[in-house]
């Protein structure tokens, strides 16, 4: 399956082109999903944009306009720092901007092709060039129209304007066609809702097509912490990828490579491997041949190396989250489980969070009350090709029965798999490769979430049983005192009142109001 | 304490039953009372007294138990309802009361009662829980079964001689509580299982003849009838014979008749005549009268019935009842009372039931 880094050997033909001929790969497959991925794109860019700033809680407008028959604009504000005119070509209109790719680091999207592949989109259905409106807060407004020149790969700007003017953020507007806005699973307004879940520090605005608008406020009033830049770690890397490393190294020697350019490698670890291969270690890393690469391989998976360090992880967060789901679901009990970090694939580190929300505005998966399972990876919600994904397949093998949850439970189930690498099923896809570690992870958490939510269940369960068996005594005290009344010539009103006492005692330990 | 079996006992017992409930109630507690338990396992047989009796076993129905919380209201309106009957001189069938008392339980779509199998049950744990007879509460039972014979009695101001009214005898009401017994001229009672058997005798002139008050219950004899034996028994002190048809079915129904049933263990002291005896038919007088013509071959269910017969603890007690089960068993045959027509009409009356009595064949 082709995934990003192979984009490298498309570097010698135009990217553009490329996207023009497989734009499927980067989710414009599908008049809804495409609709909903221009939208993606830019929310994504726009978050990673505004958390490059220190002080600066991230703000944004959303608006989708209808202008015809699968046509529309799709516009995105933010509070953000603005681009600098020279940048601009840059952060929208360039795929594959090359160095990102290799960073080791939790990244939102594919960064490097998204914004500028949401721009091209808009080209090639529409012919029309992007709009950018940007300002670094200086009281200067640049705006112009930008397109991809698909031979050159690089981006047009038309139409330069400055004017002065109150604005601090970018504000970008895409006009494409062969479109279709729907509300529903696969829609913007699911994919903006999840979004805000997964991203509390966010305050959105958002206009549909019908002119409505929504503004969904933030639950938390800080920034999540960045994620820190991770070296790759020795356990999983293949040959190739040790190469390409190689390739690009500063160090003067495969020894000091090893121990700079990947985490856990110590000077004793680096003096093991020396041990065990055939060849010089203080050989120039760009020196390093083919053969020779596959036996550090090989005796990489033979050393003990120290797990790799977590705190380049940064999920949404254990308190966050559930201020989250408080602030939109409004739920009757959540509970939210943040596993420790582990590795997938021997190297590869990744955390998995989860939340369960059972009643309030819970549920109801678009109107279906159904139990609502929804999928994140890197605090970005997973829309499409739901079947295949492993979180999809965890949450299905959980037996659900055991935690009291029925059908038409009114359950929202939230999963984010935080990762350096995500490891989709293809490119375009937004489903979890099957890996055993991560299912096992994500079963782990849902499965201890689900026991929370059945506790509380069962005790919600037996609390109305009780109040039912208080009811079916009440509807008996009325005749019962009257008999009693009529035989012994007493008061029926007093009776009643003794029959009533006794069995508020014999209830006294459920509270009165319930719903 | 009232005189008992009067009016004044029923008013007591019901009153005194209400102000322990609301006692508990003054005291806090959650209201209970206790009911003897009549079920199969909760009867013996008093050798001493001679008739199937309680054990002693009781069970608790608490008002705030979520189990016992329908029946405890529905037995406090029973009882409330006795007490109103009885007061207004009125007198109800079972059938009567469950629809006299049926009504919705405020804020539900429930009644008091759904059919009458609840209020029957429930009268009969009155009658247990307060050691009344549900005549006693002005519960009637159903009549059925008449008595012909040389008696005077006296019910609701009419006095009348049972055999000074036409063809039939008296039909004995469901309740007898306040029938008078004032003259007699009799030797003995004479029981019998079928009105038709019953008629054939008056129709010879039985009475006469066999000086004997006949009495019939239709079958198994309902309430009236065996609280009417009782009382005609403790009154006359006259012997009481049993005649049914040979068959399991018979048998058992003479059992009742001595021992008392099952079903009303709680209150038998008031309707078994333990001292009672049986005349026939036996399987004996299959033999004696000649009568392997006229029997019937027992069927599947009349074995079983046998069976069930001979495991009852008042059976074994008598072996000669014992031996008559096997004897049964063995000819594989039952012969019906009325088969003795088959000698002549008038046999009887004029040979059969005057030669045992005489010679007093009798099992016990």
């Amino acid at each position: 399956m082709p995934d990003p880094e192979q984009f490298q050997e498309f570097q010698e033909h135009s990217v553009a082109e490329f996207f023009k001929k497989n734009r499927q790969m980067l989710g414009y497959s599908g008049k809804i999903k495409s609709l909903t991925t221009v939208v993606h794109e830019y929310v994504t860019n726009l978050i990673d944009a505004v958390e490059e700033e220190e002080d600066n809680l991230p703000e944004a407008f959303v608006k989708i306009e209808e202008l015809g028959p699968e046509h529309y604009k799709v516009i995105v504000e933010d509070n953000g720092p603005g681009i600098p005119e020279d940048y601009i070509g840059r952060a929208f209109g360039q795929m594959l901007a090359g160095t990102k790719f290799h960073r080791f680091m939790q990244q939102r999207g594919q960064q490097g092709i998204g914004a500028a592949g949401a721009v091209m989109f808009g080209q090639v259905t529409t012919g029309k060039p992007t709009k950018v409106i940007t300002s670094q807060g200086d009281g200067e407004i640049l705006e112009c129209d930008l397109s991809i020149d698909v031979q050159e790969n690089k981006a047009t700007l038309d139409n330069k304007k400055t004017y002065s003017g109150e604005m601090k953020g970018t504000r970008i507007e895409t006009e494409i066609k062969n479109v279709l806005y729907q509300k529903g699973r696969y829609g913007v307004d699911e994919y903006l809702r999840r979004t805000v879940l997964a991203n509390p520090h966010l305050k959105l605005t958002y206009v549909d097509p019908e002119g409505k608008t929504v503004v969904y406020d933030r639950a938390v009033q800080d920034l999540p912490p960045k994620p820190k830049e991770a070296k790759p770690h020795p356990q999983g890397v293949t040959v190739d990828d040790l190469l390409g490393y190689a390739m690009q190294s500063n160090s003067q020697k495969i020894k000091s490579f090893l121990k700079n350019d990947f985490t856990r490698v110590s000077g004793k670890k680096a003096k093991e491997i020396q041990d065990k291969v055939s060849f010089d270690l203080n050989k120039r890393p760009g020196d390093l041949e083919w053969d020779e690469a596959e036996e550090l391989v090989n005796t990489f998976d033979e050393i003990d190396f120290m797990r790799p360090p977590t705190d380049v992880l940064v999920p949404i967060g254990e308190e966050r989250l559930k201020k989250a789901v408080e602030e939109q679901l409004e739920p009757e009990f959540k509970t939210v489980i943040e596993r420790k970090p582990k590795a997938y694939r021997g190297g590869v580190p990744f955390v998995v969070e989860v939340a369960l929300a059972y009643g309030g505005k819970a549920g109801n998966d678009n109107g279906d009350d159904e139990i609502e399972a929804m999928r994140f990876s890197n605090r970005v919600p997973l829309l499409f090709n739901k079947g295949s994904c492993a979180i999809t397949k965890s949450v299905d093998s959980v037996d659900w029965d055991r935690y009291a949850v029925k059908e038409n439970t009114p359950l929202t189930i939230l999963v984010n798999f935080t990762s350096i690498h995500v490891p989709y099923i293809g490119a375009g896809k937004k489903a979890i490769a099957d890996e055993e570690e991560i299912k096992k992870e994500i079963r782990l958490a849902l499965m201890k979430a689900g026991r929370k939510l059945g506790n509380y269940l069962k005790g919600k369960r037996k609390k109305k049983q009780r109040l039912q068996k208080k009811k079916t005594f009440e509807t008996y005290i009325p005749e019962t005192a009257k008999s009693l009344a009529d035989i012994t010539g007493k008061d029926e009103e007093e009776i009643r009142k003794h029959l009533e006492s006794v069995v508020k005692q014999r209830f006294s330990d459920i509270e009165e109001n319930e719903d | 304490m009232a005189e008992k079996g009067s009016k004044e006992e029923s008013l007591e017992k019901l009153e005194e039953f209400g102000e322990n409930l609301l006692e508990q109630l003054n005291k806090k507690e959650a209201p209970s009372f206790q009911i003897p338990s009549r079920t199969r396992s909760n009867v013996e047989f008093d050798e001493e007294e001679k008739i199937i009796d309680i054990t002693g076993k009781k069970s608790t129905r608490s008002f705030i138990n979520a189990s016992h919380v329908r029946k405890f209201m529905q037995t406090l309106l029973v009882a409330k309802a006795a007490e109103e009957y009885i007061e207004n001189d009125r007198n109800v069938s079972k059938r009567e009361l469950y629809y006299n008392l049926k009504r919705k339980l405020p804020g539900t779509s429930k009644n008091t009662w759904e059919d009458d199998d609840e209020s029957s049950a429930v009268i009969e744990d009155l009658e247990a829980t307060l050691g009344l007879l549900r005549q006693q509460m002005n519960i009637s039972a159903k009549s059925r079964g008449s008595i012909y014979g040389d008696i005077t009695i006296k019910q609701a101001g009419d006095e009348f001689s049972c055999k000074k009214l036409g063809k039939g005898g008296w039909a004995i009401p469901g309740n007898v509580e306040d029938v008078d017994i004032l003259d007699y001229n009799a030797e003995r009672i004479l029981f019998i299982e079928t009105e038709a058997m019953q008629s054939r005798l008056i129709e010879e002139g039985a009475y006469d003849n066999l000086d004997a008050l006949l009495v019939t219950g239709q079958g198994m004899a309902p309430r009236g009838v065996k609280r009417f034996l009782k009382r005609l028994q403790e009154e006359t002190n006259l012997p009481v014979i049993a005649f049914t048809d040979g068959d399991p079915y018979g048998f058992y129904i003479y059992s009742v008749l001595k021992h008392g049933s099952m079903q009303l263990a709680h209150v038998n002291d008031r309707y078994a005549v333990p001292n009672s005896n049986f005349v026939g038919m036996t399987m004996e007088d299959i033999d004696e009268y000649g009568l392997e013509n006229v029997t019937e071959e027992l069927d599947e269910q009349a074995r079983k019935k046998i069976e069930h017969n001979m495991n009852y603890e008042w059976f074994k007690y008598h072996p000669e009842w014992i031996e008559e089960m096997k004897k049964m068993k063995e000819k594989g045959v039952r012969i019906e009372q009325q088969a003795l027509a088959n000698k002549s009409l008038d046999f009887v009356a004029k040979t059969y039931l005057p030669e045992k009595i005489e010679n007093k064949e009798f099992l016990p």
